[in-house]
């Protein structure tokens, strides 16, 4: 027959010790927390909270609305089976909002107002008469004066934790070494992560090293998946571009699950790159240039001249709404060309074929004096046949190449 | 004997007639200009090196976004390696292009393209070296060997991916299947006085560009107008 153990206690570290007793709990909002446990190992598992929660209310029963009582109440206490109502019977009405996550306080005050002080009281109640006049709220709370559990036990089962460690019995100073101890963390990982229907979304590697020093890195991916030579790849990658500046002596390697990506590939629609392989090619390019240098670009919303962000990049899956294509014969855009950063310049008036302006724009003026930016903006068509946008910075107090119209 | 010589003249004219004559389906993206489609036979070919060569302001970038717009309208996703990082982002999204379908390559070259060729997936991927000042510096181009260009050639080849490279000059030799050549006509511009020696005009409006299909199926010219 379960028994309930009911613990209240501001001890951080509480759902750690009751996780170590029973697999089974229930958290009780703001600190408490109910365990089931079997009723041989009830009194083990008593003497351990109580040896290493401080400070502790604790109640035991075979039931959850005593137990949770009787910790409020009488710290210590344990019910006999049976006993509950008998130990119920002498409390007051009130106690029950301490069991209920909603408590009805209209309910509640009812009941005083009928002189219904205690839970004794409460169940000696008829109980046809007293759902004709409160319904089923009134009911359930009879029964739970009465120490009866109405709800089921929803127990809070903590997520898996996908991490795998090694010790090193010498030091590691080549990157192959540490990589044939990645590959077979990763195998381990990715087969865990498998069997949970997950994927890896995002790496975070930990190395000790011989200085004592601890080196890490976190590597997102641009999609989940569960291919070890692919992260292991990307981890290479990362690795040969960020190097740790001392031998190793542990590895600790955590993977981020989530859900993996399904993608259901059409035979009408424009074949997409796959998103194992745009991860591979993502970490190669990033090893070659600097991840600075790779992403979407995004606009930000600002009137601030050339406002880019860079967006991570991820081959959008979903469909895409095809609008109607404009065939116009013989018109597109026209567009620009921009040097980074605009360059100072000097152009003389014999040089100008063509041009007009100015455009004056200006903006962040009210944030601070670094911010703001004020210019006048040109098109300039020069003999050498360019068309260029030039402009005045009113700040800086110089002329500026800001692009060339192609 | 003449009946075996009859009868083996007639057999051999039969299977001459009754061959399939084998026909290379080649697929095209648009380049979202009619006439150019028509200059072009269809649009860029795909799994194909294409080059679009002219000087300054001759009209190169905005017929490559316009083509880069018809890639990602259509759901591709497209890659750009920028040398010295002269893609605008905000005229790129007025030219159509979904810019969550642009992989943007900052200071790659040959190596990043060969990277994004070799992936596969991608429906356009863009080489643009850029210019210094108003002139491209071509000898950077020039010193790449052929066998890198044959090399990215085959990486494509077979593929939908289209590589494009844009420049002064054409640089990839024969390994380059369409090389279009883009002249500026004349700009134009909107005026409010009729002076000569320094017009002072009111808005440029845009660009007028002569187009030659130097190689490819069939060479002549088109023209095309880049607008605000």
């Amino acid at each position: 027959m379960p028994r309930f153990i009911a613990i209240f206690s501001s001890n951080p570290s509480r759902l750690a010790i009751a996780q170590r007793l029973s697999p089974r709990i229930k958290i009780c909002p703001p600190d408490g927390l109910l365990l089931e446990v079997t009723a041989r190992f009830e009194g083990t598992a008593l003497e351990k909270l109580l040896r290493q929660i401080h400070p502790l209310k604790v109640g035991i029963s075979s039931t959850r609305i005593t137990a949770i009582l009787a910790a409020q109440t009488q710290s210590g206490t344990v019910v006999p089976p049976g006993k509950e109502g008998d130990f119920l019977a002498s409390l007051p009405v009130h106690l029950l909002s301490l069991a209920l996550p909603e408590p009805d306080c209209k309910l509640l005050s009812t009941f005083s107002q009928w002189g219904i002080r205690t839970l004794g009281e409460l169940a000696a109640l008829p109980e046809e008469e007293l759902v004709a006049r409160l319904g089923q709220a009134g009911l359930r709370l009879q029964k739970m004066a009465r120490g009866q559990d109405v709800e089921s036990f929803p127990s809070h089962v903590e997520g898996p934790h996908f991490e795998e460690s090694q010790e090193l019995e010498w030091t590691l100073d080549s990157l192959e070494s540490l990589t044939f101890i990645l590959g077979r963390i990763l195998e381990q990982l990715c087969a865990r992560l498998r069997n949970y229907g997950l994927a890896v979304r995002a790496l975070c590697l930990v190395l000790r090293l011989d200085d004592r020093t601890i080196y890490e890195r976190t590597l997102h991916l641009a999609s989940p998946t569960c291919h070890p030579k692919l992260l292991l790849s990307l981890l290479r990658l990362d690795l040969q571009s960020h190097p740790p500046n001392s031998g190793i002596v542990g590895v600790s390697l955590q993977a981020i699950p989530a859900p993996p990506r399904l993608i259901q590939y059409s035979l009408l629609e424009p074949p997409l790159p796959n998103p194992e392989k745009v991860s591979h090619t993502l970490g190669r390019l990033t090893a070659l240039l600097g991840k600075s240098n790779i992403g979407s670009p995004a606009l930000r919303d600002t009137h601030r001249p050339d406002a880019i962000e860079r967006a991570p990049f991820a081959a959008p899956a979903e469909k895409r709404r095809k609008k109607k294509e404009k065939r116009a014969a013989q018109i597109t855009q026209l567009s620009l060309r921009r040097f980074r950063p605009p360059r100072p310049t000097r152009i003389r008036s014999h040089q100008i074929v063509t041009c007009a302006g100015p455009w004056r724009s200006s903006g962040d003026w009210w944030t601070g004096t670094n911010q703001k930016w004020a210019r006048d903006e040109w098109d300039v068509e020069l003999l050498d046949g360019s068309i260029c946008r030039i402009y005045w910075d009113h700040c800086k107090k110089n002329w500026f190449l800001e692009g060339i119209y192609d | 004997m003449l009946h075996h010589a009859t009868a083996r003249q007639r057999i051999d004219s039969t299977l001459r007639g009754s061959q399939l004559q084998e026909k290379t389906q080649k697929t095209f993206l648009s380049t979202g200009m009619k006439h150019l489609d028509l200059l072009l036979s269809g649009g860029i070919p795909r799994g194909q090196i294409t080059e679009i060569i002219g000087p300054s302001s001759s009209g190169k970038t905005s017929l490559l976004l316009s083509i880069l717009s018809q890639a990602t309208q259509r759901g591709e996703v497209v890659a750009y390696v920028d040398s010295l990082s002269s893609l605008d982002p905000a005229f790129a999204q007025k030219a159509g292009i979904d810019l969550q379908r642009l992989l943007w390559v900052r200071g790659g070259a040959l190596k990043a393209v060969d990277i994004l060729a070799q992936a596969g997936g991608f429906g356009v991927v863009v080489l643009d070296p850029g210019t210094q000042g108003r002139e491209a510096h071509p000898e950077a181009l020039h010193t790449i060997p052929f066998r890198c260009w044959f090399r990215l050639k085959r990486a494509v080849q077979g593929t939908p991916t289209i590589l494009l490279i844009l420049g002064n000059e054409a640089t990839a030799g024969s390994a380059a299947s369409v090389v279009i050549s883009l002249r500026r006509r004349k700009a134009q511009w909107s005026f409010t006085t009729r002076e000569v020696s320094l017009r002072h005009a009111c808005l440029l409006r845009g660009i007028c560009t002569d187009v030659e299909l130097l190689r490819g199926k069939n060479p002549n010219h088109a023209t095309f107008y880049s607008h605000f």
